[in-house]
């Protein structure tokens, strides 16, 4: 028979007058894989945070491996013996993989450490569960999946019952996200619970028994096993899914090219974007990414083959200037590496104007002109005196705002919507598709496809720095998840 | 004496005690100092320590429990809950503890009128919806006569006959599931006639491999607790769709709990009824079943459902909704684990 593993019954937690979670009730069984995709990320992470810890709540009971750890009257702060594997790393860099298992492990008592006894026992232990590590390895030198490998073994180690995997599909390649999630199973198989948080509904359907749909603190449906179908979650999803993309790309020549261009991970990739189109490129391995955006910067140099802009040699000293030749870039975590936080919203969305207007002092004719533009898209947010404190679907709106401004030929976007929830993301697919509709030319390089293919005219895979598959429109219903 | 002080007002008693004994010491410590002369840093150390162990004391024994009890106290006034208030870890005082007890005997007696109560309610519902129901299901036997078909009408009339014993006659308040949804069946037996191919029934189990179907019908469940909420799926969710609509009744035992989910793909219903109605059910109410405000009694059916089995079974049990406009609604129905017979 199922045994309940996690409970949570009518769970609400009110901070500041905002309820974050709010009557919110979720199951979950021993030895499951519960799937959660979040629709708006509001009381997300208060969720995770509880699940992990008994901290106050306003209203309701939460359950977990057969008693009541923390309730509305009494909670006592106590942690459940639950492991999260997410994006930012839980092991200890300068140790080894040994030394972050048994050493730091609670309850490891000894004054002497015999390494070589240490190293047959997790050998032992990884094989005995399915897990495929190099134990000999320090931290600094595993690739994202051993690292979660590793992590996933501490868990073990440490007793949990319940592992907790935000977001994988942000940090492991195709390929990696396939292998982490076939070790999952064999994790799943000796009892231990799964609860597996994707951005994506198509990547934790692969992968769930059961997907929870979390919407604004609360749970607004369990799709069970044979219920896990676009079919079934699209009228959930309709009011923040916007219809396909209205982008006409123009069958003329490309605007960028790639010829056969080799680089530190590239091996022959050739490509065309046109003007107006969206490309996507699926990078299987996650290797390409960086390669791509310093050849674009000039920060890189080509070993072989030639990239052209507009029919001209695209040469490391013109990327240098990139700006100045119509190529825009906004890297993985946008909001970090491209806003002021201390400017004025004004100043930020305006950065980038003095190059195109090719002076640097914009008059003021200019800027009340952007102003009452704009106005009507980004709402008061525009006055703010700093974007420090603005809402995260806000900062990343600026970014596309500025290029939106900006309007350049070609706009490279690195893992767009591995960043906040669904509704973020379906607001950079808007504004992406805002940005296309100017004639720009916009490459994404991802390492998740799901969503991005709403707006994607074509779709490259790449696997091991050269074009295995290419997709149109019309095919991207065979592509394989 | 450890019972003695689960009493809030015993622990502050005694905390007064042990204030004043710190409060005369502090005194003592200040004569010597100032008429003697006499200062030593040992007493000072010690009575710092008694004081901060004091306030430790006092945080912890008095304030984290006035704290709970509080928090019980207002979410019993709110109506979220009723089992917590008999149960409290700290009472206030000895006499209003038995206060609380002597109410929980009181509510006790006003549960099994309650009961009764609630049944006379289920019947008056039904009678309610009987006239459309009958008018409905003899339109049926009409329209099947017009077309001389005896044996359905023999059919028909054995179901509507079958599903009426069921509602009235029984007396007990626990039944099997087998006999609920055998009822259920035989309530979309009778529905069928009004809607024909336009309203499928699909009755799914989710059980591991050591238990099986037969097992599981077994369990027991309040009598009715199926049928008002299939009704409500049929009349709010099915009926008003254009097309065909789907009723699944999902069922699933785990080691404590038996969940039923009816769901269907009809009408959905707003954000904002759905929160109000979830809001609701959260609540046990005492009190009798009120006309909502436009006259109709729609989801009364639902609320005295799910109190029942809240006052039963306890406050964890009970209905929780599901729903988005246009994709249709789920009702969970979480209840405990009985396989015996009882006379709740």
């Amino acid at each position: 028979m199922k045994r309940e593993l996690l409970r949570m019954n009518h769970v609400s937690l009110i901070q500041n007058g905002e309820a974050l979670l709010d009557n919110l009730n979720f199951q979950m069984f021993a030895g499951e894989i519960m799937g959660l995709v979040a629709g708006r990320n509001r009381g997300y992470d208060q969720l995770i945070q509880l699940i992990c810890q008994n901290l106050p709540i306003s209203f309701g009971t939460v359950w977990y491996d057969g008693r009541i750890v923390n309730t509305y009257s009494h909670s006592d702060g106590t942690f459940n013996r639950v492991y999260v594997i997410e994006q930012m790393s839980h092991l200890v860099e300068g140790l080894s993989v040994v030394d972050n298992l048994f050493v730091l492990r609670k309850g490891f008592k000894k004054y002497f450490i015999n390494e070589r006894i240490l190293r047959e026992q997790a050998n032992q232990f990884f094989g005995e569960n399915g897990l495929k590590v190099n134990v000999d390895k320090h931290v600094p030198a595993l690739t994202p999946l051993e690292r979660c490998l590793v992590e996933l073994g501490k868990a073990l180690l440490m007793g949990c019952k319940l592992i907790i995997i935000d977001n994988p599909g942000n940090f492991l390649s195709q390929y990696e996200l396939i292998q982490f999630q076939d070790m999952l199973h064999l994790v799943q198989k000796n009892g231990v619970s799964v609860l597996y948080i994707g951005n994506h509904h198509q990547e934790v359907f692969r992968i769930a028994d059961r997907t929870s749909l979390f919407f604004d603190g609360r749970i607004i449906k369990v799709f069970e096993q044979n219920e896990m179908t676009d079919e079934r979650i699209s009228p959930y999803i309709t009011d923040w899914y916007v219809p396909g993309s209205q982008t006409n790309p123009e069958q003329e020549d490309g605007v960028l090219h790639f010829h056969n261009v080799h680089g530190k991970n590239l091996h022959g990739l050739r490509f065309v974007l046109h003007r107006a189109e969206c490309l996507t490129i699926l990078d299987m391995d996650n290797q390409i990414a960086g390669d791509i955006l310093s050849l674009m910067t000039g920060t890189g140099i080509c070993f072989k083959g030639r990239i052209t802009l507009e029919h001209e040699p695209y040469t490391p000293e013109r990327a240098a200037d990139y700006l100045k030749a119509g190529i825009a870039v906004i890297p993985k975590d946008c909001t970090k590496s491209l806003l002021f936080h201390e400017r004025s919203y004004m100043e930020n969305l305006t950065f980038l104007l003095d190059r195109k207007l090719q002076q640097s002092i914009i008059p003021e004719k200019i800027y009340r002109s952007i102003k009452y533009e704009f106005r009507p898209l980004i709402g008061d947010f525009i006055e703010e005196s700093t974007v420090t404190h603005l809402p995260l679907e806000e900062q990343i709106a600026l970014v596309y705002y500025r290029i939106l401004l900006f309007h350049p030929r070609v706009l490279v976007c690195i893992q767009p919507l591995a960043k906040g929830d669904m509704v973020v993301r379906l607001r950079i697919l808007a504004l992406l598709r805002e940005i296309l509709k100017t004639g720009t030319a916009v490459l994404i390089i991802t390492t998740n496809v799901s969503d991005t293919l709403m707006i994607s005219d074509r779709l490259l895979i790449v696997e091991n720095g050269s074009c295995v598959a290419s997709y149109d429109k019309s095919e991207f219903d065979q592509v394989d998840w | 004496m450890t019972k003695k002080l689960k009493y809030l007002s015993h622990r502050i008693l005694f905390a007064a005690g042990a204030g004043m004994i710190l409060l005369f010491t502090a005194l003592i410590l200040l004569w010597l100092f100032f008429l003697h002369r006499m200062f030593s840093i040992i007493p000072v150390l010690l009575l710092t320590f008694a004081i901060i162990g004091y306030c430790f004391f006092l945080f912890r024994w008095i304030v984290l429990p006035y704290r709970e009890t509080k928090k019980i106290y207002e979410q019993f006034v709110m109506g979220y809950v009723l089992n917590d208030l008999f149960h409290l870890r700290h009472p206030l005082t000895p006499e209003s503890d038995q206060a609380i007890l002597l109410l929980n005997e009181m509510i006790d007696k006003n549960h099994l009128i309650n009961v009764s109560k609630k049944q006379a309610e289920y019947l008056a519902l039904q009678n309610q919806i009987n006239p459309h129901f009958l008018y409905n299901t003899l339109e049926g036997i009409r329209s099947e006569a017009l077309l001389a078909g005896l044996d359905s009408i023999a059919e028909m009339t054995e179901a509507l006959a079958t599903f009426f014993r069921y509602t009235i006659s029984q007396v007990e308040n626990l039944v099997t599931l087998e006999d609920e949804l055998a009822n259920i069946e035989n309530y979309y037996y009778i529905q069928q006639f009004r809607f024909g191919e336009k309203l499928a029934l699909h009755i799914e189990y989710d059980h591991d491999d050591d238990l099986d179907e037969l097992e599981i019908l077994q369990f027991r469940l309040p009598k009715l607790t199926l049928q008002p909420i299939v009704e409500n799926s049929i009349y709010h969710g099915i009926e008003r769709k254009i097309g065909k609509g789907n009723l699944v009744i999902r069922i699933s035992v785990s080691n404590e709990r038996l969940r039923i989910r009816i769901s269907d793909d009809g009408m959905g219903m707003t954000e904002e009824k759905l929160k109000l109605l979830n809001e609701k059910l959260r609540r046990l109410t005492l009190d009798d079943v009120q006309e909502s405000e436009n006259g109709k009694k729609g989801g009364i059916a639902l609320v005295n459902v799910n109190n029942r089995i809240k006052l039963l079974f306890g406050e964890e049990y009970g209905i929780t909704f599901y729903s988005r406009e246009g994709a249709g609604t789920d009702v969970m129905i979480t209840l405990p684990l009985v396989c015996e017979s009882s006379s709740l």
